[in-house]
């Protein structure tokens, strides 16, 4: 819900789920769901990650943040809301 | 009174390296999550001093997510006992009834390793273990990959915000590890009084560790590692990386069947028959007459013979070959990579990308490979890998008999045996999935750095393995093989076959002498094949029998494990299944004739 309200603040900003991030673009974490490995894998809102591109056979998604790289399953990716910058 | 020491840190920080480095003792290193499943402990030495040293699992957080984990978090939080009660911190997420037990003294102090290449990975768990006030070192390693990365980490500016000794290493090469022993030494030594006084508390938020890394990491430049770069996107993305994928599976397997049957071709073979067996048969026949004790020793079956030719000469070379690729793979960092790229396949199986890495380690062991099932993310995935294993996937010592028995033969059995195993596998798999209730966790998994594999490593894990296999391997199968050579010479052998001979000569239509591998590949899976060697079989009979082989009950030390893992009735199940499995595909190969002529 929060989320949402502040992205009519900040209407300039695209907000997506970051399953449908384009490989190769760049976005900022907005939210992160419950999850005892994300923030220790480097996910946290304010975050820039970069996506990679997927791996096939609905594999993984491939992250970058910062010097860290993470395969993340599709289906956390979606729970996962970002800015694209 | 025993003093241990616990050596912590995220998963992939060279922490076993540097267990490695401090206590001279071998254990497995490797920089994927999960690789230090069953902790390894040894002894510290400094003069007359001495300390344990435990390897945790690696893990993120205080907040166990796997078995594996679980056993790092009851490490410092104990069990809930009352000697722990004041450990039981919020820290510890609560977890005080961990599910593997374990028998061990209050933590005299924590070397905790914080990879300076991936600085802020490891900064959470540091600030949780330092709320613990459990004394408490940094060793800091890896500084090399930071300053490749175009950074340094501020050692004074970290010593100084967190009240704690920090000391740099770089474990691989054993750089600051002397130094680090002397800190050790020193902070345990009950002369210079309490270690714990002077560490600062920091709330372990990420706000704290997100202050921290601002405060430590100090930009010295860009990041010069682009070839690194360069193989990491080669390697990672689906394009080409399945590719080379396939071609590294195949690599290693070409490594493991090429360097293996050349050290037994110019190596173990002549060394053993030119040098060995001559002296020892003429000694022997000088003592014992000529007859069945003679016979016992060095006839067919002599277990002199067969209990030395078959561990020395026919599974040791592939023992060797197998995990010096193995350790390749490892060190260099590309399984987890390989995880990911096969995460999508495997999901069809219902299963985790990750479970090729106990699948890797069961083509070397079942027993390692069941343990590491622990690092899975749920029962099902744990149950379904291990049964996969049990059923389907040879150890090394069998492999080596299936080679033995069918590459020089048909090299096309060879290759349909290891397809069937495929196939079955995956057949398994799907049924597993679809009627076994549970869940599959979900995908995700830090891909860490790629490595070049250090020579000295991979030499210091190959002779580790060498007296492993020599104490495990070898002993065991040297006596079964004794055991058979009297159950052979004595003739209760023939009379066992006699038995069972409606399903060894009409159902797998084999001579009567098959039933021998029946028995012995209850000990040693590799048994089940071996005395095939020596009868004069048909091609497709070959088959037969290493399809059998292939699928039978796996060994007696297998059993043991997955019923030390799960439940009693859980290894019963697998010993059923196997023996039906083995006998229904091996009766079915015996009637290929029908459409081959």
């Amino acid at each position: 819900m929060s989320v949402c309200q502040e992205r009519e603040l900040n209407s300039n900003l695209q907000s997506i789920n970051l399953g449908s991030l384009a490989p190769g673009s760049s976005a900022r974490l907005v939210s992160i769901p419950e999850h005892p490995l994300l923030y220790s894998l480097g996910l946290r809102p304010g975050k820039i990650i970069q996506c990679c591109g997927c791996q096939l056979f609905g594999g993984p998604l491939m992250i970058k943040t910062g010097d860290r790289q993470v395969a993340l399953s599709k289906i956390i990716a979606e729970k996962i809301i970002v800015d694209i910058i | 009174m025993e003093q241990t020491v616990l050596l912590m840190g995220a998963p992939n920080v060279g922490k076993s390296a540097l267990f490695n480095r401090l206590t001279g003792l071998n254990v497995r290193v490797a920089n994927y999550t999960g690789t230090t499943v069953d902790y390894a402990s040894g002894v510290i030495r400094n003069g007359e001093r001495h300390v344990n040293l435990i390897d945790v699992p690696g893990t993120y957080s205080l907040c166990a997510t796997c078995e594996a984990e679980e056993v790092a978090v009851e490490m410092v939080c104990g069990k809930g006992g009352d000697s722990f009660s004041r450990k039981s911190s919020p820290a510890c997420c609560g977890k005080q009834q961990a599910a593997v037990s374990m028998d061990m003294g209050q933590p005299a102090l924590i070397v905790y390793v914080l990879d300076a290449g991936n600085f802020e990975g490891g900064l959470y768990l540091l600030l949780q273990l330092l709320e613990l006030k459990i004394p408490l070192l940094v060793a800091l390693n890896r500084g090399d990959l930071a300053l490749e990365k175009g950074y340094i980490v501020d050692i004074k500016a970290l010593t100084d915000i967190l009240g704690v000794t920090v000391v740099p290493t770089i474990a691989l090469s054993g750089k600051g590890v002397a130094e680090l022993k002397t800190h050790i030494f020193n902070l345990l030594n009950p002369e210079t009084g309490a270690t714990d006084n002077e560490t600062k508390s920091i709330l372990a938020t990420w706000n704290n560790v997100e202050m921290l890394t601002e405060k430590v990491l100090r930009k010295t430049g860009t990041s010069n590692n682009s070839s690194r770069d360069k193989w990491d996107r080669r390697l990672t993305n689906p394009w080409p990386g399945l590719m080379l994928a396939v071609l590294v599976l195949i690599l290693v397997f070409a490594g493991i069947v090429g360097i293996g049957m050349g050290l037994r071709q110019f190596i173990l073979l002549p060394l053993f028959r030119g040098l060995i067996f001559p002296p020892l048969i003429n000694f022997t026949s000088l003592l014992i007459p000529a007859g069945t004790i003679q016979n016992i020793f060095i006839g067919e079956y002599g277990f002199l013979i067969k209990g030395l030719e078959w561990p020395f000469t026919l599974v040791l070379p592939y023992v060797l070959s197998f995990y010096f690729m193995l350790s390749l793979v490892e060190d260099s960092g590309y399984m987890p990579r390989l995880a990911a790229l096969l995460d999508g396949l495997f999901k069809r199986l219902g299963l985790p990308g990750t479970s090729i890495i106990p699948f890797m380690l069961g083509y070397g062991c079942g027993i390692p490979a069941i343990m590491a099932t622990r690092a899975l993310g749920s029962q099902k995935e744990r149950l379904t890998v291990t049964v996969l294993i049990c059923l389907a996937v040879p150890c090394i010592s069998q492999t080596g008999a299936f080679i033995s028995l069918l590459a020089a033969r048909s090299v096309t059995v060879m290759i349909a045996l290891f397809v069937l195993s495929w196939l079955v596998m995956i057949a398994a798999g799907l049924f597993i999935n679809r009627y076994i209730e549970g869940n599959r966790a979900e995908t995700l998994l830090e891909i860490p750095d790629l490595l070049v594999p250090r020579i000295d490593v991979v030499a210091k894990k190959l002779w580790l393995r060498l007296k492993l296999y020599v104490t495990d391997g070898v002993l065991p199968m040297f006596a079964a093989v004794a055991g058979a050579s009297v159950l052979y010479e004595t003739g209760l052998m023939a009379a066992f076959g006699r038995a069972i001979s409606p399903l060894v000569t009409l159902w797998l239509r084999l001579p009567e002498e098959a039933a021998a591998p029946l028995i012995l590949g209850i000990l040693r899976r590799e048994l089940s094949v071996l005395p095939l060697l020596d009868l004069e079989l048909t091609t497709l009979q070959l088959f037969t029998g290493a399809v059998v082989g292939l699928f039978y009950v796996p060994c007696i030390a297998i059993v043991a494990t997955v019923s030390r893992e799960f439940k009693v009735s859980f290894a019963v199940a697998i010993l059923l299944l196997t023996t039906f499995v083995a006998f229904f595909f091996g009766g079915l190969i015996a009637r290929l004739d029908i459409f081959l002529f």
